[in-house]
């Protein structure tokens, strides 16, 4: 996959216990009995998409996949059969550390979500003292109400939908993540929002996919749209940001892999 | 309002002390403000010094009377960050967001962020690694960011191998959030310090650390956890928030006055820098 050596800059600052508990709660999964062969294949799905978007991902992802696969292969064997792992208490189900990490990481995101709320009340609050908190903010939170996770699963989606046999044909055309970050912007220009299902669905090969994936979180970190989602786990809603300004003329020159650079400054 | 009289009752004098504060009031802060008002100043035909007597029964009746008056004037009186501040109603919100041309700027905190400093804020001071423990994902550039943002301070070093920093959340972070105190978080007791372990050893080791450690707290009367493990004087005043100065100078003759912060700018710097170098240390490790 060539993406036109584009590199998005987006921070991925979630991690693998991040990705489990999106799967647990897409799928409505018990947290306490997590079923370990589907929620690895899950698991390991994603982390694909993410190494082929070549997407700034924590090395912690492939170390939580080598976990997975450990504990699966643990829950496969009979106990007595499991090699012995150090200091391992007797029968303990090989899932409990884990599982006792997601839950205890689980109250900490819910602590989170206050803190979230009282952040939205404290914007309604003009007192002094508090005018002087105000701070700028950062370019991933544009990404709090439709996760990584979530856009992942809508580009996987996509991906299953193209046709295997128009695989073949990818080495007629050349996409770059430069010219789909043209094309968004130009088709922002006349729709304040559209969807992402939508967009994609006359795409008919991975690689015009994976540029207009990246095209659409390299906008997100310039801030000049917004994603949304209409029900939880739905389809992505791309929207104009308009309260910073208009969307400027930000075409780039076609295929220049200098975009990223030229965009760091702003 | 007052009663021209006999000058302004407590409830007036309460009332203008927070219109005019640039940052939260406590109560204390408001009753030193009243003593020495009677030490300096002679009012004619007012009785300065009966206000100085008032004690925090008192101040607390003229905050809850303030409080209903202020109600009818859409304005609302809360307590943040350890003092009490008068905020506008938040129903009126949208009319201010017109005068002041201020759009709704909506959380400005990614989630990740925002968890991060979730878990300082329960398990503070506490080292980065800790942090990672339980997001399972490197937070060395979240915490940095949280740092530029005034929300988390270096609060000194623990005891474990390699002295790592410890962090705490400053007492902009209250503010930030409107909150009065750490124990104002939900679930306090249970998020406190006593999650499961993922590593049984090292938190082991860390709380041993913690009683080794009897080093005074600093009066740091805004947001550190009174007996967790602070050492070293980096935690004297790196607080780095002036919000928490009082609002009146305060000064040499009160001897009640031990909440005084001292704050070093320069000394401040200095942490920034070694907690960089340290960083780096640290990450050898891993």
């Amino acid at each position: 996959m060539d993406p036109g050596d584009y590199k998005v800059q987006l921070e991925v600052f979630e991690g693998p216990l991040d990705l489990l508990l999106y799967l647990i709660k897409r799928d409505e999964l018990d947290i306490l009995d997590i079923p370990i062969v589907p929620i690895t294949e899950q698991y390991l799905a994603y982390l694909n998409l993410m190494q082929m978007l070549d997407l700034n991902i924590a090395g912690e992802f492939l170390v939580m996949a080598s976990t997975l696969l450990l504990i699966k292969s643990r829950m496969l064997l009979p106990r007595e059969e499991r090699a012995p792992l150090e200091d391992e208490e007797e029968d303990v189900d090989p899932r409990w550390d884990l599982i006792r990490q997601l839950v205890e990481y689980k109250k900490f995101k819910d602590a989170a979500s206050f803190l979230e709320e009282q952040e939205l009340r404290q914007d309604e609050v003009f007192a002094r003292g508090q005018e002087e908190t105000r701070i700028e903010a950062d370019p991933e939170a544009a990404l709090r109400d439709v996760s990584l996770f979530d856009l992942l699963a809508a580009f996987q989606t996509a991906l299953q939908r193209i046709p295997a046999e128009d695989l073949r044909d990818i080495a007629a055309e050349r996409f770059t993540v430069a010219d789909k970050i043209g094309d968004l912007l130009a088709r922002l220009r006349d729709h304040a929002s559209f969807s992402f299902l939508d967009l994609i669905r006359p795409m008919r090969s991975r690689a015009e996919l994976v540029c207009t994936f990246l095209a659409i979180l390299e906008l997100i970190r310039l801030r000049q749209i917004r994603v949304g989602q209409e029900s939880h786990f739905g389809d992505i809603l791309i929207e104009r940001r308009d309260d910073d300004g208009v969307v400027p003329a930000l075409v780039p020159e076609a295929g220049e892999p200098a975009v990223a650079s030229s965009v760091e400054a702003t | 309002m007052s009663d021209s009289d006999s000058g302004p009752g407590l409830v007036q004098i309460v009332g203008a002390l927070l219109y005019a504060a640039p940052a939260p009031l406590s109560v204390d802060e408001i009753r030193r403000v009243l003593k020495r008002t009677a030490q300096e100043r002679e009012i004619p035909d007012v009785d300065v010094p009966a206000w100085a007597r008032a004690g925090a029964k008192e101040i607390g009746a003229a905050l809850e009377e303030l409080r209903g008056r202020l109600r009818d004037a859409g304005m609302d009186l809360r307590e943040v960050a350890g003092g009490f501040r008068i905020e506008n109603d938040v129903a009126c919100s949208p009319w201010l967001r017109v005068l002041l041309d201020r759009k709704p700027a909506g959380n400005r905190l990614s989630k990740p962020a925002l968890e991060t400093l979730a878990i300082i804020a329960y398990r503070q001071p506490c080292t980065r690694a800790e942090v990672e423990q339980v997001r399972g994902v490197a937070v060395d550039q979240v915490v940095r960011r949280l740092m530029e943002l005034d929300l988390v301070r270096v609060a000194g070093r623990s005891d474990l191998p390699g002295r790592p920093w410890l962090f705490a959340t400053t007492t902009r972070f209250l503010e930030y959030f409107g909150l009065r105190r750490i124990d104002d978080l939900p679930a306090v007791e249970e998020l406190r310090r006593q999650g499961p372990p993922p590593s049984r050893a090292t938190r082991q080791k860390q709380a041993e650390a913690a009683e080794a450690d009897d080093s005074p707290t600093p009066a740091d009367k805004d947001d550190a956890p009174p007996s967790e493990a602070f050492d070293e004087s980096e935690s004297d005043g790196s607080d780095g928030s002036d919000a928490s100065e009082p609002a009146a100078p305060t000064d040499d003759d009160s001897p009640e006055d031990e909440e005084e912060e001292v704050y070093d700018e320069e000394d401040e710097e200095e942490d920034e820098d070694e907690f960089e170098e340290d960083d780096e240390e640290d990450d050898e490790e891993r």
